[in-house]
């Protein structure tokens, strides 16, 4: 990879990455860490890609194995952020904030079910390849995520 | 607005505040194998650190040295954290020199280019992934477009200057034979990059005697020395020039340097030496700065450090030699690799993380962290963190469960009921100076009197093996229950780092000669293949070479090159299973003696082989 190629990459999947990675280890420092460390691997890596798609789903599977090895091994700085509520976003809307807390609050899993659902519009299918799960698993977290923020966020969350 | 435009609105309002650069990265990787060496760890931690807060505030300058124009950055609030959308205008320097050379004039002329040029990114991101073709001659620049090719053309024409043509790292020890004897016995220079004209950068510490600094900490710094006559794009934030006290100093060594003590966290030092011009990037100020230096600084402490540094060695410039660089890189490198790594004092300090890999500090978190979820009764947070699959002996029989889903129904057996005396019995004598951790040498540690049983499973992540009451018990299948009974024998020689590394070289040589048939008899089976095209079940080897070509064929170069770059084993706390290159590689002593891959797995993900457990 280049230096215009990976420049184009930051601008236009710094954003992606970061959103992932925030919504599966939900603190901003480590989202930045992990911004920080996925694209040093894409600095590093020797191959091409096959297209813009190519390189997204490249850079999400790099950065979800990354964050889940994040969540594995670091004992000590993960008991930390559990205590620690991440910072706040400013938002427009009284129901963005809502949204936003109530998608934090869920377990890791589901948020990032949620994430790729419904920021990256994903397939559960490809949700399934791209986090090794079975799509009936996808399925479920799905179900029981949107079940979970039309429980707590009411007329906000439309039935689906 | 549908639920997905609602959460997209949302969370696009979520962005991080790390700025990305390849330059940074250039710089970072040459680094890498230094991580593992203590010696230098402390010391490679402050240049990750200095890089981030070079991009954050890219920096510079004084009255004249300072671009014509401001520069416009992004605003950062008191937590520094930046401002999404927000920019402000910002004094710049520039490393070339004076802002009446021809090298500055023609930084100014391109920087104020830059500011108007494709500013919101639509022309890079219409670009994509692809090379430009600008790559070989302005490699060393941000070009991307013919437009900007030309205007730099224009630039360096009507200014007479060159262009950069290659960069090369140099690593600390090498700098004598790069640039010269420049530093003072006080200087410690850290990794950085050199032109072909003898430009280079780096970031180093000092330490100083002088004032309020003396006999403790040290000062951060950035060296720069731009050689006249070549283009250098890099201009330095200085936040605002108002805030810094001047003035002209004869150094140690005779040479007249300028001198700004800065009112915050940055100074500088200027010298101009005729055929180059070097700037020093202070990392503190009056107010001092936590992340890079000790303290606070006054004109006595930035007099000291301008003296730390022999001007006059660094003209006449010579220009460098790139092998011989390359050469000193390779013999500091070899130097540091040869080091034992046994002075690690955690290895020689810590009895349990001899035995299990697993610091005593570490250890004593995992066990609070795993008591407050047992106490907390959060049934699936305790249930991930078991090695599956696992037996459950509970009063109905023994049965085998595969994932935490299945495990939940047998927990309130095994460990629901005991809830509070498991996490008594965890937590009651745990003390920060004697643990109730121990290990017998099976590899795994143990607490609460043996009913719970943890170790790693790959590297740097634990998991529970043994979860065993009076009523119940939950244990790793294959092999991974432990009991109080287990022999007390050491029992890591099973496989060796180097009949690990042997192992994995081999492989490469393996994979690099396209030799199918030895590749899958290394496999072990039946391996699961995953590939672009779909995922298959291959029972015996001749069953695999059907996958080939789609597997190893298409990317088995770039597997060999990070197995080669990375050849080290990681074993597992018993010996018995090992990984390498990042886990591209999982590997284990077979049943017949023999060494047999467990899995590989394509950097890109593109492809997988995996050997699938048979299923209960």
């Amino acid at each position: 990879m280049d230096k215009v190629c990976f420049t184009a990459a930051v601008e236009r999947y710094q954003n992606t990455v970061y959103r992932t990675a925030f919504h599966v280890l939900g603190s901003p420092q480590d989202a930045d860490d992990a911004v920080q460390e996925v694209f040093l691997r894409l600095f590093r890596h020797k191959g091409s890609f096959d297209g813009e798609d190519h390189l997204r789903r490249w850079l999400l599977r790099v950065t979800v194995n990354y964050c889940r090895d994040i969540l594995r091994s670091s004992w000590r700085k993960r008991r930390v952020s559990m205590e620690e509520l991440p910072e706040t976003p400013v938002f427009d809307k009284q129901s963005q904030a809502a949204l936003y807390r109530e998608v934090m609050a869920l377990p890791e899993k589901y948020r990032i079910v949620l994430d790729l659902f419904y920021y990256e519009e994903f397939s559960v299918q490809e949700i399934g390849y791209l986090l090794d799960l079975g799509t009936s698993t996808v399925t479920t977290r799905l179900s029981r995520a949107r079940q979970r923020l039309k429980e707590r966020l009411g007329e906000d969350w439309q039935d689906e | 607005m549908s639920n997905r435009e609602f959460y997209q609105e949302t969370f696009s309002q979520v962005r991080g505040t790390r700025e990305i650069r390849w330059e940074n990265y250039e710089m970072a990787t040459h680094r890498k194998g230094l991580k593992h060496l203590l010696i230098l760890a402390a010391a490679i931690t402050v240049i990750a650190a200095l890089s981030g807060l070079a991009v954050a505030a890219n920096f510079f300058g004084l009255r004249d040295a300072l671009l014509p124009e401001k520069g416009s950055v992004s605003v950062v609030d008191e937590k520094g954290v930046v401002v999404p959308g927000e920019r402000e205008f910002k004094d710049f320097i520039s490393l070339s020199g004076w802002r009446d050379t021809p090298e500055s004039k023609a930084l100014a002329e391109w920087e104020a280019f830059r500011e108007t040029y494709d500013p919101d990114g639509a022309i890079v991101r219409e670009i994509g992934n692809e090379p430009t073709g600008f790559e070989e001659r302005y490699g060393n620049y941000l070009v991307y477009t013919q437009e900007m090719a030309g205007k730099l053309e224009e630039i360096i024409e009507k200014y007479g200057l060159s262009l950069h043509s290659w960069m090369e790292v140099v690593l600390p020890e090498t700098w004598p034979i790069a640039a010269g004897e420049f530093c003072g016995e006080n200087i410690t220079p850290y990794s950085g990059y050199i032109y072909e004209n003898g430009t280079f950068r780096f970031d180093g510490e000092a330490e100083l005697e002088a004032g309020g600094l003396k006999g403790y900490g040290v000062i951060e710094y950035q060296f720069s020395r731009s050689v006249r006559g070549t283009f250098d794009d890099v201009a330095l934030n200085i936040g605002d020039f108002s805030d810094f006290e001047e003035w002209g100093y004869q150094a140690a060594d005779g040479t007249t340097v300028t001198l700004g003590l800065g009112a915050r966290n940055r100074s500088l030092i200027l010298a101009d030496l005729g055929d180059s011009f070097v700037t020093v990037n202070v990392l503190t100020g009056r107010e001092g700065d936590d992340t890079f230096s000790s303290g606070p600084i006054g004109r006595e402490e930035l007099e000291e450090l301008a003296d730390s540094f022999r001007y006059s060695a660094l003209t006449p410039v010579r220009e460098p030699d790139q092998d011989t660089i390359l050469a000193a890189n390779a013999r500091y490198m070899e130097e540091l690799q040869n080091q034992p790594l046994e002075t690690l004092p955690s290895e020689s300090q810590d009895p349990l993380y001899t035995r299990t890999g697993i610091a005593a500090s570490v250890a004593r978190d995992f066990v609070l962290l795993l008591a407050e979820r047992i106490e907390d009764g959060r049934r699936e947070e305790v249930a991930d963190i078991l090695v599956y699959p696992a037996q459950v002996e509970v009063s109905a029989g023994t049965f085998t469960v595969n994932s935490p889903e299945e495990f939940l129904p047998y927990y309130d057996e095994v460990i629901g009921q005991n809830r509070l005396g498991l996490s008594t019995a965890m937590t009651w004598e745990l003390t920060p100076v004697e643990s109730q951790i121990f290990s017998n040498g099976s590899g795994l540690a143990s607490v609460a009197d043996g009913a719970i049983w943890f170790g790693l499973v790959e590297d740097a992540v634990i998991r529970v093996f043994t979860i065993q009451t009076d009523q119940a018990a939950v244990r790793a299948a294959g092999g991974g229950a432990i009991t109080q009974d287990a022999g007390q024998e050491e029992s890591f020689a099973a496989l060796s780092l180097d009949e690990g590394r042997e192992f994995l070289l081999g492989l490469a040589d393996l994979i690099d000669h396209g030799e199918r048939g030895e590749i899958a008899n290394l496999l072990a089976y039946p391996a699961q293949v995953k590939t672009p095209g779909g995922e298959w079940i291959a029972n015996t080897p001749e069953e695999f070479l059907a996958f080939y070509d789609e597997t190893f064929g298409a990317g088995g170069s770039t597997l060999s090159a990070d197995i080669r770059a990375n050849p080290e084993p990681v074993l597992d706390s018993e010996g018995s299973l090992a990984s390498a290159a990042d886990g591209a590689v999982w590997f284990r002593r077979g049943e017949d003696g023999t060494l047999q891959v467990l899995s590989l797995q394509s950097d890109i993900w593109l492809w997988s082989v995996q050997y699938w457990e048979a299923q209960p």
